[in-house]
């Protein structure tokens, strides 16, 4: 199956508004579902709909063999094992459970990169001693900067493999070789925005991060169900965030035992249908190659950076390379002071969804931007041309507007 | 009448009388007893399958006069995946006969039935497997002893994600239980195999005593890890049963599988007609003198092929090659099959992998992965890979190299697994189950 032909198992992209197709240019907020996906989920609740790990009755056993094959089959995709996975409720649960399950101090020091998400920045800057990596002139990371910090000698180092804002992807292998090299630090990697990629999938088993955390809903799976992956070493020592039932094997009155990796970390009733419909959104990913995933990227990049580079009106924040880079344009309009006008007219005059705002990464936006941005992501389901009439659309209005 | 027919059927008048699921069975069928008055009446008799005995147990399926807390009645409880749970009774001394029976076509394990032998045995198989929590770290040898002298050796349900200190401590068990018999599911035990040589320890010892392989297909490549560990003179043979009827077959000398027709009558049915010789069919057990809880045409969704060729080992006892389960067949697009055991004949003994897993995603697509070792060579993949293309009839493998391969959630580890065979319309083109 080729990336040209999967809009068809999109819902929502055969729905009409007002009229007019949908074109979904948002994806690094959240992807949009495939019907398989949504069929998982659908049939849980039509044919199943009871809890895990408690029953010894059929449709309870039965849940929880679908749930625990999920759990397999993402530590597949990573090169794990399968204790090695925790589930979540998204990459902001898995990133707080690190940062307050490690035991840090406050005068630990952390070092974290300024295109990061809050989710990789407000947990350590509670929890120790946060220092941030600053970004070069052409919006990359500053990696003289961050071989500097490294000297301090951080217990932990924050990664992003690749920023919502910039859409800029970081060496995470040699960063996290670096990392290691100079003070064995633990290495967390907020994978939210490049697991979606089958080119950029973390392997595990070949590159030594010690975590790393991922949301189903941005890999085409449903919201409300993440992953964190642990080496397993690292999971017996985290601390539960949760405590309740299920992460317990036996209570009494003095004490608790708890239970082994990984489920000691998933107390209470997870989100069992959604988990299913992530395994699908696995199941449906796998089914695009690596190659095929990377040139689908690159000429979406290139139609994104094109298409502001041609744009005196228009600012890009980042590198204006597609090497290194996925399909993420965050914009600035000269002269605009507010975008919001902008984003609904696109919306409801061309069809055209996409965002703004500070995409929870305040700092880099601020610092690189000014203020707010209008950002477009395009994903396995977006064309070029949908790139270019976005800008088309945008001359339009920008004009009408009185912008330009 | 033929002597083995009329045991047959008073089995059959034994389970009308006895018990209320069968007398319903028959009658739903159409059929009363007098229906059945030569053998090749018997085909008239629908197969009953393991979701019958699931619905009746207990009531329906324990013979009248008998009940759970009756004397020598055992319970076996089968792991709880892919709907194919089941709680079934046996009586000790039928399953000790059926046991004997199977293996007496193997001389090299009579040390096994020395008379006043108290028999200690290991089993370090799948945690569904036992009736003890084996994968909890901390319980005690005490913990996970039987009653028949079996200690139950720990494992996690996940067998990869065991950890080390869990493996040295089933290791260091054996050594001290020392038993007699290692009763052991292949892939589990090539597994603590490799992580007693990645530990730098030895065998507890390689003379006088016997491995048993059973629960799921031994493949050759677990089979190569056990032999080069244990040597020639560990007995070592593998045997063919089920967890709610105990032995069914044993491997003799000559590598042969020799099915039990001692304790069962056995039919090989392909199309709902006894399959010819060397015909893949699914295998149908009718016990015999089973008083507690009889199977008639108990349809086993266990592939077999049934060989004409009289063995050389000289046991009489027939020749069977077992193919695997109906639900883990590999579907070829034009629609034909290719068995779990097949795909292992093809793999062979591998001396570079260590461990691996076909899985069909879906109608011609397959996923190979497998765990490599230091005899991998780029060449010897490429080659296994022409030939699964060439076996499997498509382009569409993935072969990958890889460090963990899921067990199920019960535990079992299956070296083949086919999404499609699970579908309800390919399974009833070869199945009853
Ligand atoms: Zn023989």
């Amino acid at each position: 199956m080729g990336l040209e032909n999967c809009q068809a198992d999109f819902p929502v992209l055969e729905r009409l508004i007002d009229g007019q197709r949908v074109t979904y240019l948002d994806s690094a907020a959240t992807s949009l579902k495939p019907r398989s996906v949504i069929d998982a989920m659908s049939n849980f609740y039509s044919q199943n709909g009871v809890n895990i790990h408690r029953g010894k009755y059929y449709l309870s056993e039965e849940a929880s063999d679908s749930y625990e094959r999920v759990r397999y089959s993402i530590a597949q995709y990573l090169g794990a094992y399968g204790n090695e996975i925790v589930f979540t409720k998204g990459t902001t649960e898995s990133l707080n459970l690190v940062a307050y399950g490690l035991g840090l101090q406050q005068d630990d020091i952390v070092v974290g990169f300024l295109d990061s998400h809050h989710a990789q920045l407000l947990p350590w800057r509670r929890a120790a001693n946060l220092k941030l990596v600053n970004l070069n002139s052409d919006g990359g990371i500053d990696l003289d900067h961050y071989h500097e910090l490294l000297k301090l000698k951080p217990k932990v180092v924050v990664l992003t493999h690749c920023s919502n804002v910039s859409g800029n992807i970081a060496p995470i292998e040699e960063m996290t070789i670096a990392a290691k090299e100079a003070c064995d630090a633990i290495v967390v990697v907020d994978a939210a925005q490049s697991m979606p990629h089958p080119h950029l999938r973390i392997d595990v088993s070949k590159i030594d991060v010690d975590f790393v955390a991922f949301s189903a809903h941005k890999m085409l799976g449903p919201t409300g169900v993440g992953c964190l992956y642990g080496k397993s070493s690292r999971l017996n020592e985290l601390r539960p965030l949760m405590l309740g039932g299920g992460m317990v094997d036996w209570v009494d009155t003095e004490g608790s035992q708890e239970r082994k990796i990984p489920h000691r970390f998933e107390a209470g009733t997870p989100a069992i249908a959604s988990t299913l419909g992530f395994g699908e959104a696995i199941n449906y990913l796998k089914r695009f190659g690596e190659k095929k995933s990377l040139e689908h990227t690159e000429e979406l990049t290139e139609a994104i950076i094109k298409g502001a580079m041609e744009r005196d009106y228009i600012q890009l924040l980042g590198t204006k390379s597609t090497e290194n880079r996925c399909a993420i344009g965050s914009l600035r309009i000269k002269n605009c002071d507010d975008l919001s006008d902008i984003a609904r007219s696109l919306s409801d005059s061309y069809g055209i969804m996409c965002r703004t705002g500070h995409m929870c990464a305040q700092p880099i936006v601020d610092e690189q931007m000014g203020d707010e941005v209008l950002r477009i992501s395009a994903y396995i389901y977006n064309t070029t041309e949908e790139i270019e009439r976005f800008y088309q659309s945008l001359d339009e209005l920008v004009s009408f507007l009185g912008l330009v | 009448m033929d002597a083995v027919y009329k045991k047959i059927k008073n089995e059959i008048a034994y389970a009308h009388s006895k018990t209320g699921f069968f007398r319903k069975h028959l009658e739903q069928a159409g059929l009363t007893l007098n229906d059945i008055s030569e053998p090749s009446d018997l085909l008239k008799i629908p197969p009953t399958v393991k979701r019958n005995y699931r619905q009746g147990f207990p009531a329906a399926v324990i013979a009248s006069g008998y009940n759970l807390k009756s004397p020598y009645v055992m319970r076996f409880q089968s792991s709880g995946t892919e709907g194919d749970r089941l709680v079934s009774v046996v009586l000790s001394y039928d399953l000790a006969r059926r046991q004997a029976s199977c293996i007496s076509v193997n001389p090299t394990f009579s040390s096994l039935w020395r008379p006043g032998l108290k028999l200690r045995t290991c089993r370090f198989a799948a945690p569904n497997c036992s009736d003890v929590e084996c994968a909890n770290p901390n319980s005690t040898m005490e913990s996970r002893m039987l009653a028949d002298g079996t200690l139950v050796l720990p494992v996690y349900h996940d067998l990869l994600t065991t950890p080390e200190h869990m493996v040295n401590r089933a290791l260091d068990e054996i050594e001290e239980y020392d038993p007699h018999l290692l009763f052991v599911d292949p892939t589990h035990f090539a597994f603590l195999i490799r992580a007693m040589k990645k530990a730098g320890r030895v065998p507890h010892k390689t003379d006088g005593f016997c491995i048993i392989s059973a629960y799921t297909l031994c493949t050759q490549v677990a089979r190569r890890q056990i032999k080069e560990c244990f040597g020639d003179k560990v007995a070592f043979a593998d045997m063919l049963g089920m967890s709610e009827l105990g032995y069914i077959g044993f491997e003799c000398l000559a590598g042969q599988q020799h099915i039990n027709v001692k304790d069962y009558h056995i039919e090989f049915i392909r199309d709902g007609r006894p399959a010819k010789p060397g015909e893949l069919a699914e295998m149908l057990i009718t016990t015999i003198g089973d008083r507690l809880s009889p199977h008639i045409r108990y349809a086993t969704g266990d592939l077999y092929r049934l060989s004409a060729e009289k063995c050389s080992c000289g046991d009489p006892a027939p020749v069977v090659r077992h193919e695997g389960r109906v639900k883990n067949v590999l579907w070829l697009h034009d629609g034909t099959l290719v068995t779990p055991k097949e795909l292992d004949e093809l793999i062979g003994p591998a001396a570079w992998i260590d461990m691996y897993q076909m899985n069909q995603t879906d109608d011609d697509q397959f996923t190979f992965q497998y765990m490599g070792n230091e005899a991998w060579t780029q060449q010897l993949e490429n080659e296994l890979l022409e030939k699964l293309k060439e076996t499997l009839k498509t382009k569409n493998i993935n072969c990958s190299t890889t460090n963990y391969l899921p067990a199920d959630r019960g535990g079992k580890f299956m070296s083949c697994v086919s999404s499609v065979a699970m579908r309800a319309d390919k399974r009833s083109l070869i199945s009853w189950v």
